[in-house]
């Protein structure tokens, strides 16, 4: 999406109506273009300003009393109406209908045909697919727990048993951001090399503050693309700093920048943790 | 029967024209226009707090020892603890009239909020969507999630920390501690009130633009941002300058004198004629291709007054001649 956002769609993005790809790449053009993450901002004012304005006139039960009996008695005799028309076709007629309704005519029987054929097919590949995907983590992890830890230290997290090693795994998604970076890919390779030595720490305290963030109040879409901005840039950065790391564990100084990137990421996340939490309390 | 219409028509209108002129509350303003206006007696010293969820906040010092609060948008508030002809507050917090005394906490939802402060007090500004604009105070405290933030004439201490807000402080004294994750951050005309007191600077995404900063004691740190660093440096200063993925520029004065410790993955380019110290290459076992590893060099130029040091895994560093 090179051109601007038109407001129509930023006011529908707000709305939470644009589906998920649509809004995905809307967030990534604010993310992007100075001009439109200025309107987009105007919007959410405005937005925000209504709400706070109309904030009774919203809580009040939309349409009104008067309308909405009008609106139910209509519907009350359109369903009076209905049965009289479907009394015409005697008792036991509901079958000829609905198979008049499901089956009108041999082409459309031959496409709910290959409809069912098509979802047989899928569920027969969805199955298969699961069962390919149930095994290879277990591999993975496998593969994790005799080659991530080099230390000979037993740490906490190994003795509390395997299935600790594999959230280290799961939070290797920290160096694979939402947004395409070129590092994506060797956020695999990293789960699978294990963590580096004092790396561990970090790792646990992003998912601890992961956890935190997803059960706290969502924040502003616009903050949130600010976030999930700052975010990548960190992640691209830990990305870096810890192939660096990886490639030369005596290099002190890659190791420093490494630790720097993870606590500007932890320091991130706790302030909008914060953040969070004001928005809840207000 | 068109007479008789037109007979019922013509009083008709002339009535609700007169109804609607004489209207008693026509020249009222409606309620959301009003402006409210709170005001109490307060220590010079006194110590400030307001909450905000969004809008603006307008902070000026003033020389009486009063502090005055203007709200729009009709919002109802009050001061607690409110002056009871004893000695004056020396804490006050702003918040919304009735239902919530007592509750420290109590956030403005929305509006637009001007406040007149004596020189000496310390506000304390907390916010969701603000922007915040404060002048002529001994110290602010601002931490808000977004919306833009300057400070202007500020005596002891600015304390400013927002998740994505652009930042603007100039010509203030003191601890000056400035933090924004996403927004630029613009600094200018900054000198210490006190020898100790610390310049201190970072984010993660944004640029930061500083400009005749005379502290001795000034750190940056930066994750993807460019750093552009301008004026003269302080005699035995020390400037620490520390990111990821951002290049530093330092245009100084040609007297300047200053002893260089770099390290990084960049390279060094420097207007001024460096007498290298030491320098550390990439170590000679590099075989692979694509490995960059950090490299120190020390340098020095003139008598070496002031220390600059910094490290970049990728930037560059640029001295250049004002």
């Amino acid at each position: 999406m090179k051109e601007c956002i038109d407001e129509g769609t930023l006011q529908a993005y707000f709305d939470s109506e644009l589906e998920g790809q649509a809004a995905a790449s809307v967030a990534s053009h604010l993310a992007s273009c100075q001009n439109c993450a200025e309107t987009a901002r105007t919007v959410e004012n405005e937005n925000l300003f209504l709400s706070s304005a109309l904030r009774i006139e919203f809580a009040e039960s939309v349409p009104s009393e008067r309308l909405r009996q009008r609106v139910e008695a209509v519907m009350a005799e359109n369903q009076i109406v209905r049965p009289v028309r479907s009394n015409d076709s005697a008792t036991g007629g509901w079958w000829e209908s609905l198979r008049e309704q499901l089956f009108p005519s041999p082409q459309r029987v031959l496409g709910f045909a290959s409809l069912v054929a098509v979802i047989i097919l899928t569920a027969i590949f969805g199955v298969v697919y699961l069962r390919r995907g149930e095994v290879v983590p277990v591999a993975e992890n496998r593969t994790d727990k005799q080659v991530s830890l080099p230390t000979a230290a037993p740490s906490p997290l190994v003795a509390k048993g395997g299935n600790e090693i594999t959230k280290p795994v799961e939070t290797v998604e920290v160096n694979s951001p939402k947004k395409p970076l070129p590092s994506r890919s060797s956020g695999k390779s990293a789960a699978r090399t294990g963590l580096l030595p004092g790396e561990r720490n970090y790792v646990q305290r992003i998912a601890a503050l992961k956890k935190s963030l997803k059960s706290d109040a969502p924040m502003r879409p616009s903050l949130q693309v600010e976030y999930e901005y700052n975010v990548a840039l960190l992640d691209s950065a830990i990305e870096m700093t810890r192939e660096a790391v990886k490639k030369n564990p005596k290099d002190t100084q890659a190791a420093q920048f490494m630790h720097a990137a993870y606590q500007s990421k932890v320091d991130l996340m706790s302030q909008v943790a914060d953040a969070r939490r004001f928005n809840s309390q207000k | 029967m068109m007479r008789y219409r037109t007979l019922i028509i013509i009083p008709m209108l002339v009535i609700s024209c007169t109804t609607a002129m004489a209207r008693p509350d026509k020249r009222k303003p409606k309620k959301d226009d009003q402006q409210v206006e709170r005001s109490t007696a307060a220590d010079p010293k006194v110590a400030l707090s307001v909450c905000i969820g969004s809008g603006n906040i307008v902070v000026r010092g003033w020389d009486r020892n009063e502090v005055r609060a203007r709200m729009s948008d009709g919002m109802r508030i009050e001061f607690q603890p409110s002056a009871n002809g004893a000695a004056p507050p020396k804490d006050l917090n702003l918040v919304i009239d009735g239902g919530r005394r007592g509750e420290r906490n109590a956030c403005l939802p929305f509006g637009h909020l001007e406040l007149d402060v004596p020189r000496g007090a310390s506000v304390n500004v907390q916010g969701g969507d603000a922007e915040i604009d404060a002048s002529g105070v001994a110290n602010i405290s601002i931490n808000t999630q977004s919306g833009a933030v300057t400070v202007a004439g500020a005596t002891r201490a600015v304390d400013i920390n927002t998740l994505g807000g652009e930042i603007t402080v100039r010509n203030s004294q003191g601890a000056i501690k400035v933090h924004s994750v996403g927004g630029g951050i613009e600094v200018r005309d900054i000198s210490p009130s006190l020898t100790e007191d610390v310049f201190e600077v970072g984010n993660v995404g944004g640029d930061i633009t500083l400009a005749q900063i005379s502290h001795r004691q000034v750190n940056v740190n930066t994750v993807g941002g460019d750093v552009t660093f301008r004026g003269a440096l302080a005699r035995h200063g020390r400037y620490n300058f520390q990111s990821i993925s951002g290049d530093l520029t330092l245009t100084l004065p040609s007297d300047s004198s200053f002893r260089l410790n770099a390290t990084l993955q960049g390279e060094v380019e420097s207007d001024f004629p460096l007498k290298i110290l030491s320098s550390e290459s990439e170590p000679a076992n590099n075989s692979r291709k694509h490995r960059k590893i950090p490299r120190q060099v020390e340098g020095i130029y003139g008598a070496g007054d002031s220390v600059i040091s910094t490290s970049s895994f990728m930037g560059s560093v640029y001295l250049r001649k004002q």
